[in-house]
């Protein structure tokens, strides 16, 4: 019971930012043709994509928005336990669940290992880079595109926040209504 | 002129109208949406890319990666039966919400 709730967290982290990847790829594909789109209408390259960026974390964000008490998503939104946090908000939910001495021990020994595979996801994901890194992801769009170092060949900052951000997006957590 | 909010409610029924005549990406989308409402109507991608994701999650909708014709990779979103039959109901709704509003307007 504790391991398959353990696992389940798990696979919830790891899908969930396989989803926020495939957002970013949509949005970066969504700037991609807005410059394009500048370019046919005689923008440099650079400022169109500058343009673009622009565009895609401006502040005209329209009324759509989901129901009465949840994000744009349309699901409740919850904090986000993720980073350093993340093995006590595990260890929370285990000591929630096992209430007994011996699933408390258990939990107690899983929270190392688990701790070490965050470590490695995080690491694996790019999540976890210097202070520069940290810095430019939370920096809005158009400061991004200036101040933080750039990937000549695709023309996006390496390590700026991700479009999803920008727009002040975050993958929803779990699955909840469509209703708007 | 300012250009128009899109109405509550009424993104979900545009994207479905949208793709129900053919396959698009977001860009597309974005872009069919202004064309067709004359440029009074901008969907922003943070209100775009959450709907077209409740409605892939809802069924509505299904998605698959491939090349544009400018060769970039995109995901292209294209409608599902059950997206037909919601398209159907919001219409139904849409034409039932609008036809006694005008008559409120009218009437008054």
């Amino acid at each position: 019971m504790l391991l398959h709730r353990l696992a389940s967290v798990l696979r919830w982290m790891v899908r969930r930012k396989r989803a926020e990847h495939e957002l970013d790829d949509e949005l970066w594909t969504f700037v991609d043709m807005a410059a394009d789109d500048r370019i046919n209408e005689g923008s440099t390259p650079h400022e169109a994509r500058r343009l673009a960026v622009l565009q895609l974390g401006g502040v005209e964000l329209f009324g759509e928005s989901g129901p009465a008490g949840a994000d744009r998503w349309g699901r409740n939104r919850r904090p986000c336990r993720c980073g350093g946090i993340a093995p006590v908000w595990v260890g929370g939910r285990v000591y929630e669940r096992a209430t007994s001495p011996r699933a408390l021990g258990f939990g107690l020994v899983l929270a190392p290992t688990a701790l070490a595979a965050l470590r490695q996801l995080q690491v694996a994901y790019g999540t976890r880079g210097e202070a520069q890194a940290r810095r430019c992801r939370s920096l809005p769009a158009n400061e991004v595109f200036t101040q933080c170092p750039r990937n000549a060949a695709k023309d996006r900052p390496v390590a700026g926040g991700t479009p999803a951000r920008w727009l002040g997006v975050s993958f929803p957590p779990e699955h909840g209504s469509n209703e708007v | 002129m300012n250009k128009l909010d899109v109405p509550q409610g009424t993104l979900e029924l545009m994207i479905l109208t949208i793709l129900a005549r053919e396959p698009l990406h977001g860009y597309g989308i974005s872009q069919r949406l202004t064309t067709l409402s004359h440029h009074e109507f901008h969907v922003n991608p943070g209100s775009l890319f959450p709907s077209l994701y409740r409605l892939e999650q809802d069924g509505k909708l299904k998605a698959d990666w491939r090349a544009t014709e400018n060769n970039r990779r995109a995901k292209y979103y294209r409608i599902t039966a059950a997206g037909r039959r919601q398209l159907e109901q919001h219409r139904e709704r849409w034409d039932r919400v609008s036809f006694a509003v005008r008559n409120v307007l009218e009437g008054a």
